[in-house]
């Protein structure tokens, strides 16, 4: 049985899935965790790990978030993103199974699959958040979970970068057996939380355009999305007081 | 003939521009490094087309009396100002190579005004803007981004008049001085501060005090008070 999905995104179907916003958030944060231990050449529970965290957000992502037709133009995001969703999740088996990396195109191309799927994830957390109605500590979950995602992102086409051009990227001195999307999401990172070390810095133009327009989104993010929302948040305890006041009279 | 609408219901019907303005901020950060002044004609024009669009937006979206002292308004010249730009962002292209150097600094004096213009100019339409939405919240960011464009810019005409203003660091063949310091603005701005250029000289060290004091001012206060009056305002619906 299919159930149809609705057309518009709408403040009921929000709160109903409000519930499951603070999995999301662990689900994000998940793949951080694990990246130090994910070692392609471990043991098998040192491989299984990051396929496993980064299925279970994948699983997540699609089971978290209320349903709408989603549009851009006239292309239906839904099915696409589903796809997108589902290779993501199968590739990142693929060194598990096989013993070793994918072939550089194919690799490139999924990390990039990857990348667009976390990327339309945010798109969808901004849009989420833009329709909810009321602000509760699980939508707030939900815009952290969305600013973890864009970091994800950037950490991927960062990687997709520096695999296509190995010049993009500066990486200072990298650890023995770091991978290298470990360290450029460490990079992704650090540029989004405006820390900026500068152990690994940008050595191409586009590199740095890259760098750039991280920064842009991050404090665009922060100081909008999750400025609009806290405050929100706040304004929706007042009034639930001053509800609480009124009853008690 | 006289007008009779005040700034805030004229800035009202000229809303839907402000996203458009937002995108055309951006890319001139997309294009840069596809751009090579002695590369093709694509890879000339790419720079070119995108500051011409950026002006055009800019030029729609300001209002000329949105500061006045006296009876003389500032931003009269803009549309002028904005011309000149473009015309001089061609210069390259039409020439074939990087413009005389004698030309260098004027040149760059002069976008720098003109995306120093918009961002006053930005910043003193948020005064006066009547409601905040989401249109209005697309113009603050892009403001946002014009201090970078313009810090950039500045940085480069700091640079060409003093050789040595800053220390660039491994600079990559075939890479663009402004695309250098566009790069080291938007660090500074975005309060990264990666290290890799640096100011070199006492001059550059108070650009870069004032780049980085400017942005913090910009996102804490700007941004602050479109945001309470956003909501104060979605609040009254």
């Amino acid at each position: 049985m299919r159930v149809k999905a609705p057309l518009r995104l709408s403040a009921a179907a929000i709160r109903e899935c409000e519930g499951k916003f603070p999995m999301f958030l662990l689900a994000a944060l998940l793949p951080i965790l694990v990246f130090p231990f994910a070692q392609l050449d471990g043991n098998a529970l040192e491989r299984a790990l990051l396929p496993c965290s980064v299925t279970w957000l994948v699983v997540e992502s699609l089971r978290s978030m209320p349903s709408w037709v989603a549009r851009f133009g006239p292309v239906r995001i839904n099915p696409w993103y589903r796809a997108f969703g589902v290779v993501s999740a199968l590739s990142v088996w693929w060194p598990l199974l096989t013993q070793h990396r994918p072939p550089l195109e194919i690799h490139v191309l999924f990390l990039g699959i990857r990348a667009l799927f976390y990327l339309l994830t945010a798109i969808r957390i901004v849009q989420v958040l833009a329709h909810s109605a009321r602000v509760s500590v699980q939508t707030l979950c939900l815009g952290a979970a969305g600013y973890v995602h864009l970091g994800l992102t950037a950490g991927l086409l960062a990687t997709v970068l520096q695999l296509v051009d190995p010049d993009s990227f500066n990486l200072g001195a990298i650890a023995m057996r770091e991978e290298l999307m470990a360290r450029l999401s460490y990079f992704a990172f650090i540029t989004l939380g405006s820390l900026g070390y500068g152990d690994v810095v940008p050595a191409s133009p586009i590199g740095e355009s890259f760098a750039v327009l991280l920064s842009l989104s991050s404090t665009l993010y922060l100081s909008l999305l999750v400025g609009l929302l806290l405050s929100r948040f706040i304004t929706s305890q007042d009034s639930d007081l001053v509800q609480a006041l009124e009853d008690e009279r | 003939m006289i007008k009779t609408t005040s700034i805030g219901e004229r800035l009202q019907t000229r809303e839907p521009w402000f996203f458009q303005f937002l995108l055309a901020t951006l890319l001139p950060i997309l294009v840069m490094p596809f751009t090579n002044f002695e590369g093709n004609a694509l890879q000339r024009l790419l720079l070119p087309i995108s500051a011409a669009w950026l002006a055009f937006v800019s030029v729609r979206i300001m209002p000329v009396d949105v500061v006045c002292l006296g009876s003389w308004k500032p931003f009269s010249w803009y549309r002028s100002l904005a011309l000149l730009c473009v015309v001089v962002m061609w210069l390259p292209f039409v020439f074939g190579h990087h413009a005389p150097h004698q030309w260098h600094v004027p040149i760059l004096a002069i976008i720098s005004g003109f995306y120093l213009a918009t961002a006053v100019g930005v910043v003193l339409t948020l005064g006066q803007v009547t409601r905040v939405n989401e249109a209005v919240l697309c113009l603050g960011a892009a403001g946002y981004v014009h201090l970078g464009l313009t810090g950039g810019q500045l940085a480069t005409a700091l640079e060409v008049l003093q050789p040595g203003s800053f220390s660039l660091g491994r600079m990559l063949p075939g890479e663009e001085l402004v695309e250098r310091l566009s790069y080291f603005s938007f660090v500074t701005l975005g309060t990264l501060g990666y290290g890799d250029v640096l100011p070199a000289t006492a001059f550059a060290e108070s650009f870069a005090v004032l780049l980085s004091i400017v942005a913090t001012l910009y996102v804490t206060l700007i941004i602050g008070l479109l945001l309470s009056r956003y909501i104060s305002s979605s609040r009254a619906v």
